[in-house]
């Protein structure tokens, strides 16, 4: 009887790992949705000016101006722990792809003072532009913070990630984008 | 946000183990010696039958240390004003020096083991024929490699298998193209590194049940036999850090990175495995010089 009941438990607790990996795996293993955003009307080139306000469309713009290469968009702000962690990264990922591929930061839902400042503390070089608004959130349908989206060579958006992303990840994306773009 | 895949991956490195732990049990023993035993209260009269351990209890604790020190080792160097932000420490996704984790973790797991040993007054060990802490640490070894792998092996669910571009492989979430599965790799060498470790340590007269009831079992394990326990422990220990090592190095060769160069964990990596290469030639160099001095010392006797 004692060794039935053991029996019984054993299974039904194998059960439930196994009903939890499973849950668990497929959370994981979700395609994260890519917005309907690309490049598109007039052309624009990346401002100089460190924060520029921008709106969705003028992301649009700046993103048409930089078609032939790979772009990478990073949402963040100074404070969201995530984004602080992968500043390091994305500083390397801008000095690495000089001339390949382009990185542009957008910092919202922040105080462009605060931001300014946070860019120094990690001695960013890369573009950072600023949205007071929230009209890139909702054109890029942003989730978490920070979102980092990948658009190929010829403006179209191909990945995103939701949450801080890794190096392996981020090189992985930017290499396919530039695969693509060669093929 | 949270992380399915890191949570997978942390079920992995708990599940794997406790499943391999049927095959591989962890057994502590009393000791045999009367006056420990007399010193014991515990242990007075009681037959000194080996009891299973709890791979999982064991190396919990160690396991957290360890990230919390990898975690901290990362944002020392890479982030050092982010220290005093425990909401930038929590992050662990954005990196855990690996080196400085394992030794953190280690550390914890002796400190533990001879803490368990103090207060039963040096009367259990993970080992039949030694208290040692560092032949109970070895023989936990396999079973923490096993744990190791499996958090490799789940790189699916966490970030990807990346590698180099295959044909044959599989696609990362976002990507077009297919990739090697180094992760994967990483798995299956570490599993064959478990396994012969594993082997290693049942040929070992510290930590062979069968020899402790026989001592004459040593016999058959001419090789290990050459060194103390403790000897045979490090060596053990050495020779599993410095296959990990060179695993990781190799690995870190095809894993997608910034830069032509090596990065900091490869460079880690491959100090760790020049440093315990030659640590082991070194201990290996002495036995052999142990063995050409024995037949003298016989010729004296």
């Amino acid at each position: 009887m004692k060794f039935v009941k053991s029996t019984w438990r054993n299974v039904v607790l194998a059960i439930g790992v196994l009903i939890g990996v499973g849950l668990l795996a497929t959370l994981a293993l979700r395609e994260p949705s890519l917005p309907d955003f690309a490049a598109a009307g007039p052309v624009q080139s990346v401002p100089a000016e460190t924060m520029a306000v921008v709106s969705g469309r003028d992301l649009q713009n700046i993103i048409a101006g930089l078609e032939g290469q790979p772009v990478v968009v990073n949402i963040w702000g100074s404070w969201c722990p995530p984004c602080r962690a992968e500043m390091p990264l994305l500083q390397r990922v801008a000095e690495s792809y000089e001339g390949e591929a382009v990185l542009l930061g957008v910092a919202v839902r922040d105080d462009p003072k605060v931001a300014a400042r946070f860019l120094q503390d990690f001695a960013i070089t890369y573009p950072n532009l600023y949205d007071p608004s929230g009209d890139v959130l909702r054109a890029l349908e942003v989730r978490v913070f920070p979102t980092t989206y990948v658009f190929d060579a010829n403006g179209v958006i191909v990945s995103r990630v939701d949450g801080g992303v890794s190096e392996q990840r981020i090189v992985g994306m930017i290499e396919d984008a530039l695969r693509e773009s060669e093929s | 946000m949270i992380d399915f895949g890191l949570m997978l991956s942390m079920v992995a490195v708990i599940l794997t183990p406790t499943l391999m732990g049927r095959w591989w049990p962890l057994r502590r023993y009393p000791s045999t010696d009367p006056s420990v035993q007399a010193r014991n209260e515990e242990t007075v009269g009681a037959a000194p039958a080996p009891q299973l351990v709890s791979f999982l209890d064991l190396i919990i604790v160690p396991v957290l240390v360890g990230v919390l020190v990898g975690r901290l080792f990362t944002l020392a160097i890479e982030d050092p004003s982010s220290l005093t932000a425990v909401a930038n420490i929590m992050i662990i996704r954005s990196g855990v020096e690996f080196w400085p984790g394992l030794v953190a973790g280690t550390a914890t797991l002796a400190f533990s083991l001879h803490r368990e040993a103090s207060l039963s007054r040096g009367a259990t060990s993970l080992s039949p024929r030694s208290r040692s802490v560092v032949v109970s640490l070895a023989a936990t070894g396999p079973l923490a490699l096993i744990a190791y792998a499996g958090y490799e092996a789940t790189c699916v669910f966490r970030d990807g298998c990346f590698g180099p571009v295959s044909p044959i492989g599989l696609r990362p979430r976002g990507l077009a193209t297919t990739m090697l599965p180094v992760g994967w790799l990483v798995a299956l060498a570490v599993v064959a590194v478990a396994f012969s470790i594993q082997r290693r340590n049942a040929a070992a007269p510290a930590l062979s049940e069968s020899s402790a009831r026989s001592p004459q079992a040593h016999a058959r394990s001419p090789q290990v036999h050459a060194h103390s326990p403790q000897a045979q422990a490090i060596i053990t220990m050495l020779y599993g850090v410095g296959a990990v090592a060179v695993i990781r190095s190799v690995a870190s060769f095809w894993l997608p990175h910034t830069g032509g160069g090596v990065t900091r964990q490869h460079a880690t990596s491959i100090g760790v495995a020049a440093a315990t290469g030659i640590v082991l030639v070194v201990m290996l160099m002495l036995r052999v010089g142990d063995k050409a001095t024995r037949p003298e010392e016989s010729n004296e006797a």
